[in-house]
Order: structure tokens, then sequence, then C-alpha cells
């Protein structure tokens, strides 16, 4: 008996979350070679760049963020466009829905004191009007979830900012029982991860992706849960990561902490998950001062100890609480997610939530807010 | 062969299989008849009557033996050649009539007629003739249904005779009439036997049938004797 | 009543032909209704299916004018005005290539990212073809991947990632087959392809056929306010409706046939039943001696048929399912020809189709043995009725059975002219009809085996009398086979006179209709502009007129709008049937109004001056109806509008065929060919004919449909012919005495053979001629009442002396070979048997 593939999981295998190892791999190990690579460092240029880079495999626009109502309220939010071609050109056609791109977006709300997690998902060709990124002015949609210039967006001749501060864009997203209107303004300029933008992965070249940050994004706007609405305030960070090839087959998955401290610095660490247990020696970080400035944390800087877990109730272990160290800072941080289950079950399962940090460093109190992303925890096939 | 001779039987032999055991209806029957004779055969019911009539008109097989009619062997003849001859030689008259119900008194007669080829004037008159002789020439178009009993029988006895068949085989032909009917009928019959010169084989029940044969043979455990006429 | 039952077992295991006669009745008649309520059941179901597959969640379509709806009112949707539940869809005819003959299928153009909001399509992938990642890379980037149904991959010889033709419009591409569907064959009509292949294939950038959408109720008028000028919000049942209800009238035609094969049937038990209640007379007799009651009589017959009816029943359910398969195929060919396209795999046994044929054979044998068991309790204890005294009932009775047959030819009557429109009044009265002849037919023949008698007497003598004076004096026993036999065969003549009339007015339709010399087109529209212009400036053609349908579905129904620009000479062509055609062309060609086709008028209730609305691209507009014009068309019939009109509402500009006058019409022949190579120069394959060319394919096709019909009527004389085989067995069987009386009197076998043949071709002769005056009111009923109400066509009826003879000899035929064993074994009658005392 053959088994037949609901179109569903065909759009399951193109997400870049897929914990599955040979998905995993798949996608993100030995591209295809007429795929360029990231391989050496590029100069980057702003705003053009938070546009589309269609001749890479996949790419991503990912915004997270923690929020408080004027009501003192806690939420937590992600909205994650990825862009995957599906194949190096798009094909000579007349028809506007020929294309080799495809979009796929998630979008979550963490509302710890009613203790909901709300998410949706939505796939679509970027072809037609239905779904795209463009550069200039800066737009990346899908139907009508929208980040999006909000200069360009109001008025065709907008004066946007030519040295890629101080961003100003909209973010508009609804689902069915939620949504979230919100105004982003960049605090501090693109920051550069990896070595000037290249964020090596593996040890294998051009095993890499191009990489960058907006590290604090003051947002403000509303959440509207069922009928209500909530007036927001607070921060959000944006990465954005462009490869053709990434991982190798013995990575099983990462764990990605997004820190903002309340001293205005900010702290991004990725870890990166082997097979074996251990911790890859490509992992690796960003630590960004108060006035912009960043500096690359490697895997040797930071000490990462998880401290508790939190067990799926769809099966799959994850850590829920961790301590990260930086030695030579002498910053002494532990991490705690605002709420238990940020679980998404969208086509591939993974965690993505918001977390606070506490701390010390030097012996000084820090403290502050972030985001955290767990993949390849779900047992394989327990997502169907 | 003795041409004043009209049956001839030999060795006649007929079984039947009655339950387990075979019954001899007939067991080595010798007999022959004169031309123009007029035989009553006795015996009671089951005595074999009706088999020795259906051996003789070719109707029935025997096991063995000979029946030669007119100097004609029946036995020897094949299915289609043995219903020619009774076609042509042999008339019938039954206790049931048996006149066909759908066809008038004429038409009943002229079947016979119409199978031995007589047709047209010749068959009309033939008809009318033998009607006029068993005195029912004015029921001609009626249905057999509308007549009595001893009517119908007489209407059969003209459908029997009328294309002179050399040799009358009657089975009971008054058994379902009474008396003064019966003996309408044996006098028609006697009549119109006298006109075609056939002979005669009536098997009866009947004293008065008997009598008024030239011959009574009695059958009676597969054995055909000669009784003395009471 | 044990002992009753235990006496009737008895009798039947002793009389095996009367109980197979009786069971086979029972199956033949259901079967043939099984069998079509299956055909027609898969072939709805099949339908409905899916259109329910390709339908899925979606409540509404959003539909355009000819040229669709715009794809950027789809993103509008989506990007602005956040809905998230609909899909768009691309869609067309696609010609798949094939040496059993090409394979016309729906190429199903859709967003798959779109779609999983609305459907579930499942696809088995490649046996080794690589990773599902594979398989949707390639049916979305590699132009020209499609997915068919296993089925049809099968049919069709297409293997995975190999590729093959397809002729769209016209047009020959390349697909490339990457999946297939991994459903029970319920997609088996569709081809599909991703939207921007259709787009490609379709030579449509930019325009969607449709939007699928989901709604709910409070949506709607919001909804409604968005729609574009020249767009409109279909309610999808509704749609999925009035497309299946095109298909009823055929179907009902189809029901009513087989009804009518249950009827032969119901014949053909009543003859074995009463006949076995006849010749059980002197046992009934005797059991009403000894003390068994009327009703233990009566409920013992009665239990009898219902168990015949039962084993009869299941048997024809058996047969009916085997019969249901191959009557399938001419459904589903006459459905594809006619209507829509249609893939049906296999039958579908549904409970309630088994109880359905199960209930038909207990119901109708019970019917049918209800007069016999009536009769049978009625019998005085002991004794034993001779049998013309029966026969002289059945005689008086007759005048009175008719006279209650001319009542309900009276009834029926009233039936057809209570209502000028409902079909199935229209069908009432053909069956009212039916059994009132089926109630005068015995006599009629009484009298004419009374006027045949002296014919036979003359032609073949006493003995061919007897054998005709047998039919009127049992007709007890033969009335019913004559009947069944006439009601067969007056079907056929029925059938064959209103065909071969309906075959007259298409035909003289066709003739008048194609007016132009040589025609090419392609069935999906949109023929190259270029290759127009190249067509119409070859040297031989004088003038040449164009044409483009389209279908326009609304609320409760659905109008085909033919566009035409008329040649000079070609207005000859349409039949204005209730105006002066000098007065209406000058102003069809000039003013905002259409003609319509008699049928749409009558469906739609249409007279001249009345309007008809249409949606334009500027929102919807009455056009007043200037005249009817005859057509045969069985779907294309609708509003015929000229094309100047047409460019003033609407955008489309696509042309489906063109119609070439030449200055010499024997030259058609090579313009043609002419037409064909500029097809090729033009890399578009259109589909160029003469006149004569066409007319004879639409014959073709037209005879095609009625080859179901055919089917159907064959199998009710099949059924006629186990009934006089029954009836003339039983009669010889009754007839013993006589038979062997004759065989005693001289009477050889083949002369008796002989005899009884007669009496059969006879019967045969007489249900003939009987089936005469019921064939032609059955002709003048289809013709003028059923055709007329199912399809709106008015037919010119004309008897052809051929089809009547052809009935009578075909009565006689059946009735020989039904008769014929009953015949042979008659001649094997023992001549002893006569001798024999009752």
């Amino acid at each position: 008996m053959k088994r037949a593939i609901p179109v569903i999981a065909l759009l399951c295998s193109l997400s870049a979350h897929a914990q599955q190892r040979s998905e995993l791999a798949e996608l993100l190990d030995a591209g295809d070679e007429s795929f360029p690579r990231a391989v050496e460092p590029r100069a980057f240029s702003f705003p053009a760049d938070h546009g589309p880079h269609p001749e890479f495999r996949n790419e991503w626009w990912y915004i997270t963020g923690n929020l408080d109502s004027t009501t003192g309220r806690r939420f937590g939010y992600e909205l994650t466009i990825f862009r995957f071609a599906l194949a190096p050109r798009r094909p000579a056609s007349s028809s506007a829905w020929r294309s080799n791109q495809v979009y796929i977006a998630h979008l979550a709300v963490t509302d710890p004191e009613e203790d909901r997690f709300l998410t949706d998902e939505k796939f679509s060709r970027g072809a037609a009007g239905l779904a795209g990124a463009t550069a200039k002015p800066f737009a990346v949609w899908i139907d009508d979830w929208r980040i999006a210039d909000r200069m360009a967006d109001r008025s065709a001749a907008s004066a946007g900012a030519e040295d890629g501060a101080g961003e100003a864009w909209s973010l508009t997203a609804a689902s069915g029982d939620f949504s979230l209107t919100l105004e982003l303004d960049a605090l501090k300029p693109p920051v550069l991860n990896g070595q000037a933008g290249l964020s090596q992965k593996s040890d294998e070249p051009g095993n890499a992706s191009y990489y960058y940050s907006l590290t604090r994004i003051a947002t403000r706007g509303e959440i509207r849960i069922d009928d209500e609405v909530f007036d927001v305030a607070g921060f959000s960070w944006l990465d954005r990561e462009w490869s053709s090839s990434a991982l190798d087959k013995e990575q099983i998955g990462w764990d990605w902490f997004a820190l903002q401290f309340d001293d205005g610095t900010e702290l991004m660490y990725y870890s990166i998950r082997r097979s074996d247990g251990s911790e890859d020696r490509n992992s690796a970080g960003t630590r960004t001062a108060a006035d912009g400035t960043a500096s690359k944390l490697g895997s040797d800087a930071v000490q990462l100890t998880v401290l508790d877990t939190w067990d799926s109730p769809a099966g799959g272990t994850y850590p829920s609480r961790w301590r990260l160290a930086v030695p030579a800072e002498e910053l002494v941080l532990e991490i705690e997610p605002v709420m238990a289950n940020q679980e998404l079950f969208t086509t591939v399962r993974y965690w993505e939530g918001a977390v606070d940090v506490t701390g010390t460093k030097g012996g000084e109190r820090v403290s502050g807010r972030g985001y955290v992303e767990l993949t390849g925890y779900a047992p394989p096939d327990s997502d169907e | 062969m003795d041409s004043k001779v009209a049956i001839t039987l030999e060795h006649l032999t007929k079984t039947y299989i009655e339950g387990d055991r075979e019954h001899a209806v007939l067991n080595d029957v010798h007999a022959s008849i004169a031309r123009g004779a007029s035989v009553a055969i006795r015996g009671r019911s089951g005595s074999g009557k009706s088999t020795l009539l259906n051996l003789i008109a070719g109707i029935d097989v025997p096991d063995r033996g000979s029946v030669v009619v007119d100097g004609t062997d029946v036995t020897a003849l094949d299915e289609r050649r043995r219903t020619l001859f009774r076609r042509r030689h042999i008339g019938f008259v039954y206790q049931a009539f048996n006149l066909i119900p759908t066809l008038s008194v004429a038409d009943n007669v002229r079947l016979v007629l119409e199978l031995n080829r007589v047709t047209g004037a010749k068959a009309e008159h033939r008809i009318d003739e033998l009607l006029d002789a068993v005195d029912l020439l004015k029921r001609k178009q009626s249905r057999p249904d509308v007549l009595s009993g001893g009517e119908q029988q007489r209407v059969a006895v003209a459908r029997a005779l009328a294309h002179r068949p050399s040799l009358i085989l009657a089975d009971e032909p008054t058994g379902n009439l009474d008396d003064d009917a019966a003996g309408k009928v044996l006098a028609v019959l006697e009549r119109l036997l006298r006109q075609t010169g056939g002979t005669l084989l009536i098997a009866t029940h009947s004293d008065r049938v008997a009598r008024s044969c030239d011959l009574t043979l009695a059958l009676s455990g597969g054995r055909l004797d000669r009784q003395e006429t009471a | 009543m044990t002992v009753v039952l235990k006496a009737s077992a008895g009798f039947l295991r002793r009389h095996p032909w009367q109980l197979g006669l009786a069971v086979l009745g029972i199956t033949a008649g259901v079967a043939v209704i099984i069998a079509v309520d299956l055909a027609n059941g898969s072939a709805r179901l099949a339908f409905l299916e899916s259109l329910d597959a390709v339908t899925g969640e979606a409540t509404h379509q959003v539909v355009g004018g000819p040229d669709g709806v715009d794809e950027a009112f789809y993103a509008e949707l989506r990007t602005e005005r956040g809905y998230t539940a609909l899909a768009p869809i691309v869609e067309s005819d696609a010609v798949i290539r094939n040496p059993d003959g090409d394979r016309v299928l729906t190429l199903l153009g859709a967003d798959l990212f779109a779609e999983q909001a609305l459907r579930d399509y499942r696809f088995n992938p490649g046996d080794t073809s690589g990773s599902f990642e594979d398989l949707f890379d390639r049916f979305l980037t590699a132009p020209g991947s499609v997915v068919v149904s296993e089925q049809t991959a099968d049919e069709l010889g297409l293997r995975l990632n190999e590729s093959f033709t397809v002729v769209v419009r016209g047009r020959e591409r390349e697909a490339s087959l990457v999946a297939t569907f991994a459903d029970a064959g319920t997609l088996g009509a569709y081809l599909l392809a991703d939207i921007a292949t259709a787009q490609e294939w379709l030579d449509s950038p930019g325009r969607l056929s449709r939007i699928d959408i989901r709604l709910n109720e409070d949506e709607l008028a919001a909804f409604r306010a968005l729609l574009p000028d020249g767009n409109r919000l279909l309610h999808a049942a509704g749609r999925t409706q009035s497309t299946l209800e095109m298909t009823d009238a055929f179907m009902i035609n189809l029901n009513a046939m087989s009804l009518l094969a249950l009827l032969v049937g119901l014949f053909l038990i009543y003859n074995s039943a009463s006949f076995t209640v006849l010749q059980r007379r002197p046992l009934i007799g005797t059991l009403r001696a000894l003390g068994v009651t009327q009703r233990q009589v009566l409920f013992a017959i009665v239990g009898e048929a219902a168990v015949l009816g039962a084993i009869g029943g299941i048997l024809g359910v058996l047969l009916g399912v085997w019969l249901g398969e191959k009557l399938l195929f001419f459904v589903t060919q006459s459905i594809n020809d006619l209507y829509f396209r249609l893939a049906v795999s296999d039958v579908r046994l549904s409970g309630i189709t088994l109880a359905k044929g199960l209930a038909a054979g207990v119901v109708a044998a019970l019917v049918a043995a209800a007069v016999p068991a009536l009769e049978a309790a009625g019998y005085p204890p002991r004794l034993t009725m001779a049998r013309s005294t029966l026969e002289g009932k059945t005689g008086r009775a007759l005048p009175w059975v008719a006279v209650a047959g001319m009542a309900l030819m009276a009834l029926a009557w009233l039936t057809l002219t209570a209502s000028e429109t409902s079909l199935l009044a229209g069908l009432v009265a053909i069956f009212l009809l039916i059994l009132s002849f089926a109630l005068t037919i015995p006599w009629i023949v009484a009298h004419l085996a009374g006027l045949f008698a002296p014919l036979a007497d003359r032609l073949g003598g006493v003995t061919a009398r007897l054998a005709v004076a047998g039919i009127a004096a049992s007709l007890s026993r033969t009335g019913v086979a004559v009947v069944a036999l006439a009601v067969a065969v007056s079907a056929t003549i029925g059938v064959s006179v209103m065909v071969d009339s309906f075959r007259g007015s298409v035909q003289s339709w066709l003739e008048r209709t194609l007016s132009a010399d040589v025609y090419l087109g392609l069935p999906s529209g949109g023929i190259d502009p270029d290759l127009i212009e190249a067509v119409t400036e070859l040297d031989a053609v004088e003038a040449f007129s164009t044409s483009r349908r389209t279908l326009f579905f609304d609320g409760d129904g659905q109008t085909r709008l033919i566009v035409i620009r008329m040649a000079p000479g070609g207005y000859g062509g349409v039949e204005i049937l209730d105006a002066d055609p000098a007065e209406v062309w000058p102003r069809w060609d000039r003013e905002d109004a259409v003609l319509v086709s008699e049928p749409y008028a009558w469906r739609n209730g249409l007279r001249r001056g009345d309007a008809v609305a249409l949606p334009t691209d500027r929102g919807r507009r009455d056009f007043p109806v200037l005249a009817t014009f005859q057509s045969y068309d069985v779907n294309g019939s609708g509003v015929l509008m000229s094309r100047s009109v047409f460019d003033r509402h609407w955008t489309d500009t696509t042309v489906d065929s063109i119609g070439l006058y030449l200055d010499d019409a024997a030259r058609s022949g090579e313009i043609v060919a002419e037409v064909e190579a500029l097809g090729r120069r033009f890399d578009q394959r259109v589909f160029a004919s003469s006149n004569t060319g066409i007319r004879e394919l639409s014959l073709s096709i037209f005879d095609r449909t009625f080859i179901i019909t055919d089917i159907l009527y064959w199998l009710a004389v099949g059924v006629a012919i186990v009934g006089i085989f029954g009836a003339m067995l039983a009669l010889q069987l009754e007839r013993g005495r006589e038979l062997g009386l004759l065989r005693s009197l001289g009477m050889t076998r083949s002369e008796l053979s002989g005899n009884v043949a007669i009496q059969t071709g006879t019967i045969g002769a007489l249900a003939g001629l009987a089936a005469i005056p019921l064939g032609i009111a059955m002709a003048w009923v289809l013709i003028e009442v059923i055709n007329r109400r199912a399809f709106g066509w008015q037919i010119a009826m004309d008897v052809a002396p051929g089809f009547v003879a052809g009935g009578v000899l075909l009565a006689i035929a059946a009735a020989l070979v039904g008769g014929a064993y009953p015949a042979w074994r008659a001649g094997g009658t023992e001549p002893a048997l006569a001798m024999r005392e009752e």
C-alpha cells in the first residue's frame, strides 16, 4: 500500500524548522550546487538588504518581542516570514503565478496572564502579489500579514533613512481570534553577526548564512485577542538570515537566545546540538553594547547549563530554564520562560517563547527579557 | 398371408414395472382376427385391454412379438410410419369421447378427413353423410360442449369412421353413457361399420356390448382366450 | 396451514418449469430495474463525489464574464481584505491523445497553497521518485507537471515521471505526470496542474475561471459589495445542482424504460402464478373439501408468491448488478457526449438499491399473484371445473376488462392534459396508456383471432384453424403472454418511431443550420486571432461567420449565450419560429436584443417581448427577446446574440468557431485541408470539417445517445420472449390431452410441432398487430409530451411504415423464438396419453 501524502505534508517538508534530522539535513545541508552559498563575508547595504535575496535557497524575517499593555498585562509575540526557493531560477512564463519562491509565516502571541499561547501559520507562493518581499520600499508579506516600511506604505516618496538606522516599519497580522497591529522603530543600526555578517554553522565551508539583527526595536500598537484590544508597548528583535546550506547531518537542532537587558545592551547566542549530545563548536553569539557596537561570542566564551526541563504533552522534553554565563564579562544569567508551554504546532513542531532574564554582571544585578527558540526536541513523527 | 385376416398377434408380450416388481400385462399372446369381424375384449380393470389396443394401434410398442394389421407388421415400423399407418388405417373411439372442444362437430370430423387428404366438396359430402348416419346433421355447426354425452360419442364414432379405416379400436365407448345413449351409439357404430366394412375391436366391461359382437376374447393373467358368449 | 404449504411446495417441485418461469419473470424485471438504477445512481454519485472533491469546503464561487475573473481581485481579497478560505481555479477541457480514442479531461489549474483551506487533495508518491519535497517542487516549478487519478493513468497508459501530450485550446502541450491522486477514482475526470501551468496552457495570463470561497451567511453582503462589475457570487451547491439537473430528464427517461421492463416482467409473473393456480384446481378443491379455509388457500398462494418474489428479487439483484456494470458504460458515455465530463470507475452498490430490487420483486410477485390467489380461494370444495367453464368465464369478462381499459385510456388523456409541463405526468400517462392497452388487448386479440380463424382454415385447414382457435379459446393462458409481447413490441415501435422522427428533424435542422461550407472550431474556445485572419483571407472564402458560446450560471439555472457574427448569407440558417425574419434580423444586428431557442424559451417560460437578464461586464442587464428559434442542441440551446451587441457589453474577444462560405462548395475538402495546414502553421490544432462532416458527426453522436434506449427495449423484448416461452409451454402442458388425441388420430411429430408453431406465430402476429396502435400512441406521447417536457424540443412525427412492419415481424419472431422449445416439446407428446382416463 502506497502512502497517501496530503498536501499539508508536502508543505511540512519545506519548513526550515524541521526537527527530523533527515528533513533538516535535506533542507539545510548540502544544498543544490546551483544555489549560491554563503562562503565569504559580503558588504551589507541597508535598506537594500532588508529586502529579499531570492537567489539563496532560504531566508527569513524573524521578529519577536516582549510587550506590556497600558493595563500592565504582559505579552510576547512572534511573526516570522520564511522564504524558500524551490529551484534556483523562476521558469520563464506568461503566468504571474509561476514562481520558484515559497513563503511560509508563523504567528504567535504569548499571554501568560491567561496562560494562552495563540498561533497561526500561512503558506503561499511568492507570486501574483500574494506573498513576497521588496527592498525599496521595504516590505515582506504573505496575504495580509505584512511587515513594511511605514513611510513608504503611506506615501511613495519616502525619505527613508539611508544609513539603515531608524527603520520605521509597521507590522500587521491577523488570525481568526487574535491580531497584531504594531509600529516598529529600530533604535540601533543592524548588528552583523558572525564574521562581519557571515555566520558559519558547521565546519564545512559554505555551510553558513548571512546573518544580521536589529536588536532593539521600539514597539507600540495594539494586540487584539478575541474581542479584547490591548494598547501595548515594548521592544522587539529582528533576525535576518539567508543561506543555501547551513547545517550538517550530525547537527540535530539548536537553542537560540535573544536577550534584551534593562541596561540597553543585548545578547544573542545560538547553541547547535550534535547527535551525540555535545554542543557544536560552531555555536556562537553576539553581544551588543548600548551604543550599538557589537562583538562576537564564540562557543568557548559562553557556558550554557540547563536547569530544568518541560515535558511537552505531545511528547518530547524541552529544556525550560537555563544558566548562561559569559565569564569574560562576569555575566551570569538565569533564563526562565514566562510560560512553560510556548510550543508551536505548526506543520513543524518547535518551541519559541518569551523569557525573563535575571542575573548579575560583575556582581551587579541585571535583568531583562528575551526570546528563546528550541528546535529538534520533538520526537520524530510525533507531529502527525 | 391370408387376406381374410385383419389382425395377427404373435408372441405379443408387454411388461410394466409397477413399484419394485415386473407385471406382465401381456404374456406371449397369440391371436388372429378375421377381416370384418367385430370382437369384444373383456377383462378386469388393469387386465391390459388398453395396452392391447395401444399395441395394435402402434401407439405403444411391445417388448416382444409382432402385430400385423392388414398385412403390415406395425411393430416393424418406425414411429413416423406407425403414425402414418394409424392415420390411414385405424379409427378410434374413446370412453371420454375426446372431441376437440374448440372445433365444431363438423370440424372434428373434418380433422380426420383432412389428415387423410380428403378436402373440398368431397369432404363436405362425406361429413354430411356421416353426420346423417349418426343422426346429428342438425348439430353440424355446434360445439361439442353443448351436446349430450351420447351425442358427443356419436360424433366420435363418425370421426372414427370418417376415413373408412379398416380397423376401428374402441375403448369402453359406452362406459360413460346410460343404457339408452349406449344403445344408440352401438347402433350407429354398427350401421357405419356395415358401410365401411372395417374390423371392430371393442374393449368393454359391458355384457350388452359383448353380446353385440361376433366374438369375445377374455384378457386375464396376461393371456387372451376365446370366450363363449354367455 | 403447513400441510397446505407442503402441498404447494410439492406441486412446485413437480412442476419445475412453472417455478422457474415465475422466478425468471421476477428476476428479469428486477434485474433491469436494478441495472438502470445502479447505472444512473453510480453516474450521479460519481459526479457528485468528484464535484464534492473539487468543491471541498467552498460554499460559493466568484465567477466573471466569458473571460473569467481578474486574478488581481483574488490577490486583493487575500492581501487587503483578509479573506483566507478561498482558492483560485483555472479550468478548461484538456484532451489526452490515446490510441483507444482521445480522452477529454477537465484541466483543473489550482494553487495548492490556497487549496488546503478548502480541499484535501491526496497524492500517491511515485515509487522511487524521491522525497515529497521533490514532488512538490516539480509540481510547482516545472511547467507541465500534472496529477491524474491512478485509474485514468492506467487507462491512458500514463506513467509517473514520463511526459505525454495534452491538447488544450487546440495547442499541443507537454505534460509530465508527477503523482497520482490517492483516491478511489473520484477525480477520474480531472487533470490537476499548478495554476501557472493552466494559465500558460490556456494562454490566459491574469485570468481565473473562478474563485472558490468559504463564506458564512453574515459575510455575504459585505463580500458582495467588494465584487467588481461583471463578477457574480454563486452558491456552489446551486451550481452543482443545476449541472446535475441537466441530466434529470435523461435519467428519468431511463428509469421509465426500466419500469417498462418490470411491467413486462409483471405480466410474466401473473402468467406463471395464475397457471400454477389453474393447474392446482383439483388439489385446492380437495383441500377445501377437507376443511382448509378460503383464507388459508389465499395465504398459501400469496405466501408462495412472496417466497418466489424474494428468490427472484435476489437473483434479479445479482443479475442487475452485472447488467448495471454494462449499462454504466453507455450511461457515462451519453453523459459525456451530452452534458459534462464524467469518469465513473465502477457501480456503487447501495443498500437502498438492493432493498429496492428485493422489494420490487416481492411486491410485483404479490400484485401479480393477488388475482389468481383470490380466484383460488374462491374455488368451491372438490369441484373440478372443466376447463371450458373457465374459458367461458374469461370470455365473458373480456368486454368488461376492455371497458376498464378504455376508462384508463381516458384517464391517461386526462393526465396528459392536466399539466402542460410535468414530465412525471407525461410518464404516468404513458404507463396508464400501456395498462389501458394491456386490458384491451385480450379483447382485441379474441376478435382478431376470430377473424383469423377462417383465414387460417383457408390457408392451413382444420389443423391451422385448430391452432388459431386455440388462442382465442384459451385466452386465460395466452392473453397475458400476448399483452406482454405487445407491450414490449409497442415500446420498440414507439421508441423507434420517436427516435426516427427525432433524427429526421435533427437532420433537416442540421442541414439548415450548417449553412456555411466549412467549419473550424475549438471546443474550448480561443482560436488564435492570427489564424482567424489567415483563414478568412483565403481566396476561396467569400464570407464567414464566427461564433462564441459561453455559459452563465445563475441562482437557479444556467444560460448558454451563443454569440454570432453572421455572414451576409447566413441568417437563413436560423429558423425563426414566431416572427417575421425580415423584421427580426435587422433589429437583432443593431439593438441590444436577443433571440432565444425554443427549448430555452420553453424551460424558462419566455415569450417574444419578454427579456433575458444577462450578467454583462458592467453588471446585469435585460435584453429583450425578439423571437424564438428552432434548436435541437442538447444544452447548447439558449440565447442567441449578435457579436456586435456582445462586444458592446463584454470585453471577451474569444472566438470558438468559424463558418466559411466558399465561392464553390465543391472545394470544401480542399479548404478543410488548407485550414488544417494553417492550424499547424499557427501551432493550433483546430477542428476543421465540411458541413457534411459535421452533420455526420452530429448524427453519429445522436445515434450513440440512443444506444442505451435500444438496449433497454431489447431487454423488454427479451423479457417478453421469456413470457411467450412460459405461456406456450404452459399451454402445451395443458393441451396435453388434445395433443395426445391428435397424435393418436395420426398427426406426426413434425405436424404437431408445426401446428404449435403456427399457434405461436399467430400469437406473435396478433401481439404485433395489437402493438401498432399502442406503439404509435406511445410515439406520439414520447414526441409531443415527453420530449417536449423533458427537453423542450418540437419534433415532427413521422411514422415510417418500416418500423410498424418491423414491429409486427419482431413480435412474430419473438413469439417463434419463445415458442420454439414448447413446440418441439409438443411434438413429443405421447399419443397414449389421450387414451387414459381422467
